[in-house]
């Protein structure tokens, strides 16, 4: 009971610091394009861990709910004239309906989900971006948000989303709820005789994980105001994501937050400083980071663990 | 029998392909006691188990479970309805501590959380605390199976028969009011044998009826006198551990005729 109690306050603290940060820190640092993405990549790590974290299926596709919250949202303010923030949240939504119709997915296991789910994102990716659609999702040629676009209310939106998801991982890390994901990833089946309703604890993991994503992508539309299908459903998107969860370490809300910002840091300063070598230098941090720390930079913390929000 | 049935199994089947792994299998669990299920390898007892608690769907027969039919249900709910179950193969959860083990079990006994929750939410007690106390029935689960002491520890770091007491303490944990039992007494020293035979003799004494799968048979004689012994899916006998000694069915299939 007092770890967790510790855990709780350096938790609260740990997401109160880092919200305060990225609301200081445009008056001081002109980079508002990077501090945006880190907090979207964070925001997404710590998504995706609600699912691939606490329930251990690993979401290749994610990027499709990124994908349908940016469309949904855009399409929503173009075509019906819906205010924006209300247009994001209905895209979250709309991320969760069609997490909803993937639930079956979960039936899958291991490399199986991983696949099918990655089809599942590829599938609406072509969907969206068929010329034939032209009229509704303007096909591939991409969506023009310039009449609503306003950096600065964006990149507050951001900074709230981030917070939601800090908020509902500390739930997870904290509550019994989130012990019962836990259990179910260890062994499902033991989870069930101990009383646990798998199917549904299951889900509702799924679908908080999707609505995340799907907020992020319709502030992501909204911040750039003008992208193509293959911005928003970029593979990329989903690596990133999972590489960075996987580097800080799962189920807590630290790892995936460190694995951004050292990962998604080292990937802007190699980018722009030495191009040439990005590639060599990324791989070779992933292998290094496969082969001595399997489990993230938190396990690195072993002694405290425990005590890690 | 003057005594209450709890468990009622009628002419329970199933096969898995062409083998009939049950054939229709009847027999009734009473209040407080310890029926041992006895038999050779693949004789259908760990299927009986798993069909009882939900892991397996039968495919034909009926159980009544104080009255009310459960056969297919799925295993949470009969964990809610009081039917729980150790493993043959100790599974815990093993990254969690030895108390979480127990806790994700606790907290689901009866739904008595979620009920507490929303009687909190209708009397506008939002913070009231005590809504869910489930550290007792923790406390008590580990106390019974003497694992309080490795409470903090990780349940990968505990030895085997330590594994099955968890296993125990879980399944407790769920308060059942029926506990079947599956070979826990395999593999273990005879100290710790007989400190589990304590338990569970205890625990049926304390009203919970307990259906013990066992090959051991001086563990079983140390727990009970009841055995029903299957064969090939079906009970062949039902009565007393020295009458099925003497049983020429029995010792056919034990000592292979």
């Amino acid at each position: 009971m007092h770890k967790k109690n510790i855990r709780l306050i350096t938790g609260i603290l740990l997401i109160v610091i880092v919200t305060a940060l990225f609301i200081i820190l445009p008056n001081i640092y002109n980079n508002n394009f990077l501090l945006f993405n880190i907090m979207l990549y964070i925001a997404l790590s710590e998504g995706l861990n609600l699912i691939y974290g606490f329930t251990g299926y690993l979401p290749f596709g994610y990027v499709g709910f990124f994908g349908i919250g940016a469309y949904s949202a855009s399409l929503l303010i173009l075509l019906l004239h819906v205010t924006v923030i209300p247009a994001i949240v209905l895209g979250g939504l709309a991320a969760c309906l069609v997490g909803i119709i993937l639930t079956p997915l979960l039936r899958l296991s291991g490399a199986y989900f991983a696949i099918a789910n990655l089809a599942a994102s590829q599938a609406i990716y072509y969907l969206i971006s068929n010329p034939h659609l032209e009229n509704i999702t303007q096909g591939p040629y991409g969506i023009m948000l310039s009449s609503v676009y306003d950096a600065k209310a964006s990149y507050n939106a951001m900074i709230f989303v981030m917070f939601l998801a800090f908020m509902l991982v500390l739930f997870f890390r904290q509550s019994r709820f989130g012990l019962s994901l836990l259990a179910i990833k260890e062994d499902s089946i033991t989870a069930h005789t101990a009383g646990v309703n798998v199917v549904l604890a299951r889900t509702i993991a799924w679908l908080l994980s999707a609505f995340i994503a799907g907020l992020c992508g319709g502030v992501f539309a909204w911040y750039t105001s003008v992208f193509y299908p293959e911005t928003v459903f970029s593979l990329n998107i989903s690596i990133f994501a999972i590489v960075f969860t996987l580097f800080g370490g799962v189920a807590t809300l630290l790892g995936p937050l460190i694995g951004t910002v050292i990962m998604y840091g080292m990937y802007n300063f190699i980018g722009i400083s030495v191009p040439q070598y990005f590639e060599l230098i990324y791989g070779f941090l992933i292998i290094i980071l496969v082969l001595f720390l399997p489990n993230g930079v938190i396990s690195l913390f072993k002694k405290v663990k425990n005590y890690v929000p | 029998m003057s005594l209450k049935e709890i468990l009622k199994i009628e002419n329970i089947e199933k096969h898995f392909g062409g083998l009939k792994a049950l054939n229709k299998v009847s027999l009734n669990v009473y209040e407080n006691e310890i029926l041992g299920l006895v038999g050779p390898n693949g004789s259908g007892k760990t299927t009986l188990i798993n069909v009882i608690s939900g892991i397996y769907k039968p495919d034909g027969g009926k159980i009544y479970f104080f009255g009310k039919r459960i056969d297919g249900i799925a295993p949470y709910k009969l964990a809610h309805l009081g039917i729980n179950r150790t493993f043959q193969i100790p599974k815990p959860f093993h990254g969690l501590t030895v108390r979480e083990n127990v806790e994700v079990a606790a907290l689901y006994s009866g739904k008595q959380c979620l009920k507490a929750f929303f009687r909190r939410v209708k009397n506008f007690r939002f913070l009231d605390r005590g809504y869910c106390n489930i550290e007792d029935d923790v406390k008590t689960a580990l106390s019974i199976v003497g694992l309080e002491k490795f409470q903090d520890k990780e349940a990968s770091q505990l030895n085997s028969s330590q594994q099955k007491l968890l296993g125990l303490a879980r399944a407790l944990a769920t308060k059942p009011k029926l506990l079947l039992v599956d070979e826990i007494a395999a593999g273990l020293s005879q100290e710790e044998a007989e400190k589990i035979a304590n338990i569970l003799v205890s625990l049926a004494k304390n009203s919970i009826s307990i259906i013990v799968v066992e090959h051991l048979m001086h563990f079983i004689r140390k727990i009970t006198s009841r055995v029903v012994v299957m064969d090939s899916g079906s009970p062949i006998f039902e009565g007393t551990i020295d009458q099925a000694a003497n049983d020429k069915k029995v010792v056919e299939v034990f000592l292979g005729g």
